[in-house]
């Protein structure tokens, strides 16, 4: 295996891991987007107008930016909205934790089967965040949907004589 | 790498905007859909991680100007005596907590901006107010205590008498 394939592969490995996370994350809140909501309220960030419009659309963000991620498509925006929200996630939680706000992350489950806010949760995404860094700046050419089109649209393109 | 970045920034909008679409669009869809422009907070009703648990609190740490009072004592002891702005809840072992309670609790917490739900009970053991402080949590109602000692050491600690 060369030094390359085994980027490539450690690098897929780093996309189907976060992609995977943030799939899993959007799956119950698009469920149940009522419970989503309350987590957002209680983070006391946004407007109470806003609460309800971020807890629709921001669970499909996720899931489209997850599968993105997974099969290598558009990767580069992928990882881009991936660590944007991570971006966003990081802040909400250090303001919280720094205003003593008690409340669940709501990032996997609103059942109470989510753990409490922490700075072990600001830690795990702000190692999410590098995964997702490294991912934008280094798979230039990732495998998956964009390296296999990026070949056909070579293959197809006239030869220069 | 700037050109690349401008792209994916390109690519990023365009899932934006189509994620804002089915987000909308499947709330739509909904039975009961969300309100889009909701002008009020939700109530503060939010899985508790710990699962029912309510602390114990002092009389003399009890802030009636801050704290949500709750009264799980029969109404006619409620009526003898309660500090202003107490709700009463009459509390049964056998009976659960109606919906209704629970959401005049959240409704009034909420309006009030009040940080604590306090219970306070006849103070007997076992307590009416720490099994009502406990319901509650385990309802979903966040930040409940119930107050040591239940309406008669409040009284004392309110009203300064030993």
């Amino acid at each position: 295996m060369t030094r390359r394939s085994l980027r490539d592969a450690a690098l897929l490995a780093l996309r189907l891991y976060l992609g995977g996370i943030f799939v899993f994350a959007s799956v119950h809140k698009i469920l149940d987007p009522a419970s989503f909501a309350l987590d957002v309220a209680t983070y006391g960030i946004l407007p109470p107008e806003l609460v309800n419009l971020v807890a629709l659309v921001l669970p499909w963000v996720e899931l489209v930016a997850g599968l993105m991620l997974a099969v290598g498509f558009r990767t580069a925006a992928g990882a881009l909205l991936v660590d944007g929200m991570l971006l966003v996630f990081i802040a909400a939680l250090a303001s919280a934790l720094h205003r003593g706000v008690d409340t669940s992350c709501g990032c996997f489950a609103s059942d109470g089967g989510d753990h409490p806010i922490g700075v072990g949760t600001v830690l795990r995404d702000l190692g999410w965040l590098a995964l997702g860094l490294a991912v934008l700046f280094l798979d230039r050419n990732p495998l998956g949907v964009d390296r296999w089109l990026d070949r056909r649209a070579r293959g197809r393109s006239p030869e220069v004589s | 790498m700037r050109g690349r970045l401008a792209s994916a920034a390109g690519d990023a909008a365009i899932v934006v905007a189509a994620a804002t679409i089915l987000g909308i669009g499947g709330n739509l869809l909904r039975d009961e859909p969300l309100a889009l422009l909701p002008h009020e907070p939700p109530p503060v009703l939010v899985p508790c991680p710990e699962g029912g648990a309510a602390e114990a609190l002092e009389p003399a740490e009890v802030r009636p100007a801050t704290d949500l009072l709750v009264d799980a004592r029969p109404r006619e002891a409620h009526a003898a005596w309660h500090p202003e702005g107490a709700l009463s809840v009459p509390y049964d072992f056998l009976d659960p907590v109606s919906e209704e309670a629970v959401r005049e609790i959240l409704d009034a917490a909420a309006s009030g901006g009040r940080a604590r739900v306090v219970v306070y009970g006849d103070g007997d053991r076992p307590d009416t107010g720490m099994a009502l402080a406990r319901e509650l949590a385990g309802r979903g109602v966040r930040h409940v205590y119930a107050v040591t000692g239940g309406a008669p050491a409040l009284r004392a600690a309110l009203e300064g008498s030993p």
